[in-house]
């Protein structure tokens, strides 16, 4: 340490200084760090392609699309993000630290139903038994997918749960399952992709949130809500929707 | 001193790790054995993290120094699981070993099988057992490349040995509900003919039916080095059809092969045993007998320089492939 008092005082301004750049960097790159966006929405993209189509038009966000109910669930566990874009019940039932800020909406509205596709016979939901067996997209887990399936079907049946829609046609092919319940909306890519015969049975009961964007509760994702208002149809198509609202 | 006992301290959580254990007394146990790899690795993973919660499980790593004695251990150990999840041939190999030594007390123990190759050959042996066969099922292949090229398969050539002969025509009634025609053509066991074989199959399948595509069965004797440069690429070179196989190798680019794969996933080959587990559990672990599931769930591997022979750009969608190899 310096005797001289005028290199010690120096030596305490020059301190003060690199402590204030020090502070004004963290500042700044806490301001400056970007949104984490979280999506999952299983459809017919797979999830790679959905996050790259969405950073190449949602520009200075950080997203990450899953493909998968566990992974994501697992990692707003771990690191929560700013914001989620997912089916609306998976926010309402299970992500309680986040609040809906917009709706997709489709034809004018904001939610969508549920039916059967099956082969052979025509299914009837007054013949689901408890040893039925339906095919669903794991939208909410083994717990979550449960209680769903308990608003269409008076007796409770099997569900056989699949991360991609692709699968589900498999389950069909096979004979595994008497019918795969799955969005109205996917109706058509079912009857696109195979040459099978089906058999498309209506759901009461079922009209449940197509997709909605939700923001961590006390936090912001100002700049992804803004992109999303603006209702681009790149991004509106991969959530199968018109617009936000 | 501190950085010994941190070094310590890693080494035995890494030991640890070979073994692992979720446990709960209060929960059906359920014991793991599997042989280490990177796909045993994700299969066994996407396995646990669907049933640690409501099973007690035990994971354990068979290796070839794994004896019959050490497997009675474990048993007795987890005083005799309800069931048990073999993953891999080596894990059933040795499983099949124990259990027709210890008959008595291996059989009210569920036995689920995953990554198995030739799955109905490797459980003989095992009385309750449902296996996951890992072989891609013909018909999800297909129906799998026909969405991603949007082009007709309306007529599909195999050629097959004996040994796959129940698969094909199994497999052929199911693409049958998808107005997919399979033209199958056996090909001999006997090696001084097998060339000849291939090869005249080749061309009627291309030339004489003029298949839209050829999907290749896993088989290693077709698909030998030799037979691949000798008769294989000559003859796919002079008529373009696209080649749907079972293993990601043969889409590599630079083998210049294979158009489109689709291969089982092992995370969900390991969760659609959990399903399984779930299923005897609900059945209260009294399922006899041998079944046998169809894989469901697979990844696709597209080879982009083929594909563009077959077809242009905007005539496929990437978006529904999950791995693109370009060069």
């Amino acid at each position: 340490m310096p005797d001289n008092p005028v290199e010690m005082k120096a030596i305490i301004v020059i301190k003060r200084i690199v402590a204030f750049l020090l502070l004004s960097v963290f500042l700044s790159f806490n301001v400056l760090a970007s949104e984490k966006i979280y999506v999952f929405f299983p459809s017919n993209i797979n999830s790679q392609s959905m996050q790259d189509k969405m950073t190449d038009i949602i520009k200075g966000v950080n997203i990450t699309v899953f493909g998968k109910y566990n992974e994501f669930i697992s990692r707003i566990n771990s690191e929560p993000p700013d914001a989620v874009i997912t089916k609306t019940m998976l926010v309402k039932e299970q992500l309680g630290n986040y609040e809906i800020q917009l709706n997709g909406e489709r034809k004018g509205k904001t939610v969508e139903s549920y039916v059967i596709l099956s082969t052979g016979e025509q299914f009837s939901v007054g013949s689901v038994n408890s040893e039925t067996v339906i095919g669903v997209l794991d939208i909410m887990g083994r717990t979550g997918m449960s209680t769903f399936s308990k608003l269409f079907f008076p007796i409770q049946p099997k569900l056989k749960r699949v991360s991609k829609l692709e699968d589900l046609l498999s389950l069909l092919s096979f004979d595994m399952i008497a019918g795969i319940m799955v969005e109205d909306i996917f109706t058509e890519y079912f009857k696109a992709t195979s040459q099978m015969q089906f058999n498309i049975t209506p759901l009461k009961n079922a009209n449940t949130g197509i997709v909605a964007f939700a923001v961590k509760k006390g936090g912001n994702a100002e700049k992804t809500a803004t992109y999303l208002k603006n209702n681009e149809k790149r991004i509106c198509d991969l959530f199968l929707i018109e617009k936000w609202k | 001193m501190k950085c010994a006992l941190l070094i310590v301290l890693l080494l035995n959580c890494f030991i640890q790790a070979q073994d692992t254990e979720y446990l709960n007394s209060e929960n059906d146990q359920v014991v793991i054995f599997a042989t280490k790899g990177s796909i045993f690795d994700q299969a066994r993973n996407g396995l646990v993290n669907e049933i640690r919660d409501d099973f007690s499980v035990s994971v354990i790593e068979i290796n070839e120094n794994t004896s019959i004695g050490d497997i009675d251990s474990v048993i007795d150990s987890y005083n005799v699981p309800k069931a048990v999840v073999l993953i891999g041939n080596n894990a059933i190999r040795s499983y099949v070993k124990y259990a027709n030594q210890n008959k008595q007390k291996t059989k009210s123990i569920q036995v689920v099988t995953i990554l198995a190759l030739d799955v109905q050959r490797a459980v003989s042996g095992i009385e309750n057992v449902n296996a996951i066969a890992y072989e891609t099922p013909m018909l999800t292949a297909l129906v799998s490349f026909r969405r991603v090229f949007s082009k007709p398969v309306d007529k599909v050539g195999v050629l097959y040995r004996n040994p796959l002969k129940q698969f094909i025509e199994k497999h052929t009634h199911y693409c049958a509900r998808e107005k997919i025609s399979i033209k199958g053509i056996e090909i001999s066991d006997d090696t001084s003919k097998i060339e000849l074989d291939i090869s005249s199959a080749l061309q009627n399948l291309i030339r004489t039916e003029k298949v839209d595509a050829l999907w290749i069965p896993n088989d290693n004797v077709l698909l030998k080095p030799e037979y691949l440069g000798n008769i294989w690429l000559p003859e796919l070179k002079k008529k373009k059809v696209p080649l749907i196989v079972g293993v990601e190798a043969l889409v590599n680019p630079e083998l210049n092969f294979g158009t489109f794969a689709v291969i089982p996933d092992p995370v969900a080959l390991g969760e659609q045993a959990a399903e399984i587990v779930y299923n005897l559990k609900a059945d209260d672990w009294q399922h006899s007998g041998v079944m046998i599931h169809p894989a469901i769930s697979m990844y696709s591997v597209l080879n982009l320089k083929k594909a563009y022979e077959i077809a242009a750009k905007e005539d496929f969608k990437t978006y529904e492939v999950s791995k693109i190899l370009k060069k």
